[in-house]
């Protein structure tokens, strides 16, 4: 529950301020001139908010499209992502935005039309196929209720014939996109693990089961989906729970419709790796051995090995042309 | 596990001695500023004024070492324009008026009043702003802490003392000292919810493993550090316990024991089972 909301004077008066606040319903609104007045203060503590964090509804500007780092994704086309928001619902201990960012509260910018303008721009510049990434530094669906955001992004984005868009996320909140045609040109990439580690470390998140019961529906509607195999840890027995896993996940979905699957390994720069084993100092999962390479730590030695064997195994239920490796 | 210690700043005498007096606090120092504690308590007496309460807060917290859970919480009167008199508020925004920039004290729990806009002023004032109320020591308090606390533990609470209707001329300390008293359960309310705050952040754990390697080998203070490290990734990476020293005999030095010991550790792989 969202108990304070801070609102940035600029975006007071902006009519999905108001829809957001009715909902919400905080028991503080809280005015502030610029967000980063309220966030990523350099003596904040992420974990410590992430128990109550706030929302904070501001104005994104400077640059809202950036191209997507090397071996993101599934595509040598252009590709670009945005984060209509910073921070996550969810509670993943291998998650980057521990490291990243000081604090825990959820940004949401609430400029949408923005943005758009921005896509628009971008995509004019070639008739190439432009990939859109949502869902880089928020999940895209958790906070849909509140935010809106799928079905404001899928209608513009349907209007631009070359933008293809993305939408990572772990969650269920998929009732906006059955509420609407499914779009070709839209893939709803989730991101799976074995049960026992959405227990373990991805805490909040929806379970396995119910993330696949989501995926099917969605198929079931023709939405294209992709999985996200990503990252994969290094646990105990790994190829018998792995194998397990990719058993129930094919068991629930129908593997020739998937439009992509992408898999690697936990990989962190170094410094947001060292933020978050100072923050989690009790966690197992960064007791693991790691190594470092070009300031990213590798959580896993043999990480090449781990992704060899997975893809080994997916190859024997879907088109390995639809296979892609992270950048390790 | 040991409870978060929390300083609190009083502009004066009579707005601390509720809480010195509940608290049972005794008397630490006399100068340069009033310091009462006890083990996880101290109200520093600051005198009127944002330097003032500024000096406080480095002259507390140089009294002894810093904890990543220390609280700080600066506790007053203030004037609103509106508020009833006796009426507590948390300040969610903290400016210093006439000055750029503002504070924001992270709001991680469930207040226990209602959250205003603060406005410190060098004088007192007496023609209130709409919304916000009016002190003289906040800023002062809210700019030292910046610099040698964790933001997130860091709290102003005022209890109103005087509005547009009652004026300024009343205030004196039997009333100054009633209005803290009637607010003391708000306080403690504040204080405790802060300390559930402040037990989220990890504790540190002694590992009992340690002692007997430590007494069988000689480690430098460097090598003590390395044990104690692999120690501790070994035991959140596997529930066995740890074998005797006597598994290390072969060993020649502590050099061959961080050795061998780092083998172990680096091969073992994430067990979910046992991830908290």
């Amino acid at each position: 529950m969202i108990e304070t909301v801070y609102v940035e004077r600029e975006v007071a008066a902006h009519p999905r301020t108001a829809r957001i606040l009715a909902r919400v319903k905080p028991r503080q609104v809280i005015a502030c001139e610029r967000y980063a007045e309220v966030f990523n203060r350099h003596n904040q503590n992420f974990r410590l908010q992430k128990a109550h964090p706030a929302l904070i509804l501001a104005a994104k500007h400077g640059r809202r499209l950036l191209p997507v780092p090397a071996g993101y994704g599934f595509t040598a086309e252009p590709a670009y992502y945005f984060s209509h928001m910073l921070n996550c619902l969810y509670d993943c201990r291998y998650c980057f935005l521990q490291g990243l960012f000081r604090s825990a509260h959820y940004v949401l910018f609430v400029n949408y039309e923005d943005f758009v303008d921005d896509i628009r721009a971008q995509c004019a510049t070639s008739s190439a196929p432009c990939w859109l990434f949502s869902g880089y530094d928020c999940d895209s669906l958790a906070l849909n209720p509140l935010t809106e955001f799928a079905e404001f992004f899928i209608s513009a984005c349907a209007g631009i014939p070359n933008a293809w868009l993305e939408l990572r996320s772990k969650s269920t909140q998929i009732r906006s996109l059955l509420a609407m045609p499914a779009m070709a040109r839209c893939v709803c990439a989730f991101s799976l693990s074995p049960a026992a580690v959405v227990d373990a470390f991805e805490h909040r998140s929806p379970s396995l089961a119910a993330r696949l019961a989501a995926i099917a529906r969605l198929q079931d509607q023709g939405w294209p989906v992709g999985l996200r195999f990503d990252p994969l840890l290094p646990v105990a027995d790994f190829e018998a729970v792995h194998s397990a896993f990719f058993d129930t996940v094919f068991a629930a979905i129908d593997a020739a419709r998937l439009h992509s699957v992408t898999l690697g390994v936990l990989r962190l720069p170094r410094d947001q790796a060292r933020t978050i084993a100072r923050l989690y100092a009790e966690e197992s999962l960064f007791a693991l051995a790691h190594t470092e390479q070009d300031g990213m730590v590798s959580f896993s030695p043999d990480s090449s090995a781990l992704v060899d064997w997975c893809v080994d195994r997916l190859s024997r239920r879907i088109d390995p042309a639809r296979i892609f490796r992270q950048a390790a | 596990m040991t409870r978060a210690a929390v300083t609190v700043i009083c502009a004066l005498a009579s707005e601390a001695q509720a809480l010195i007096e509940h608290w049972r606090l005794k008397a630490l120092r006399e100068r340069p500023f009033r310091v009462y504690g006890d083990n996880d308590a101290r109200v520093v007496i600051s005198g009127v004024g944002s330097h003032a309460s500024a000096a406080a807060v480095g002259y507390a917290a140089g009294m002894r070492e810093a904890r990543a859970d220390d609280i700080w919480l600066n506790l007053g009167i203030a004037g609103h324009g509106s508020h009833a008199l006796g009426t507590a508020l948390l300040a969610a925004r903290i400016s210093h008026h006439g000055r750029d920039g503002a504070w924001y004290p992270s709001l991680l729990f469930t207040p226990p009043c209602a959250a205003a806009e603060l406005i410190t002023h060098d004088q007192a004032v007496i023609d209130y702003p709409s919304q916000a109320c009016c002190d003289m020591e906040a800023a002062g308090f809210m700019a030292a802490t910046a610099r040698i606390a964790g933001g997130d533990l860091v709290q102003v609470m005022k209890v109103v003392s005087d509005n547009a209707e009652s004026g300024i001329a009343g205030i004196e300390r039997s009333r100054v000292h009633a209005l803290m008293r009637d607010a003391l359960p708000t306080v403690l309310l504040l204080v405790e919810r802060l300390r559930e705050v402040a037990a989220r952040l990890p504790q540190a754990s002694s590992d009992l493993a340690v002692q007997p390697l430590l007494e069988r080998w000689h480690f430098t203070h460097a090598q003590a550090m390395q044990l104690r490290q692999l120690l501790q990734r070994r035991r959140l990476l596997t529930p066995e316990t740890w074998p005797s020293h006597e598994a290390y005999t072969a060993c020649r030095d502590a050099a061959a024991v961080l050795t061998c010991l780092r083998r172990e550790v680096d091969g073992l792989p994430l067990p979910t089972a046992i991830a908290p």
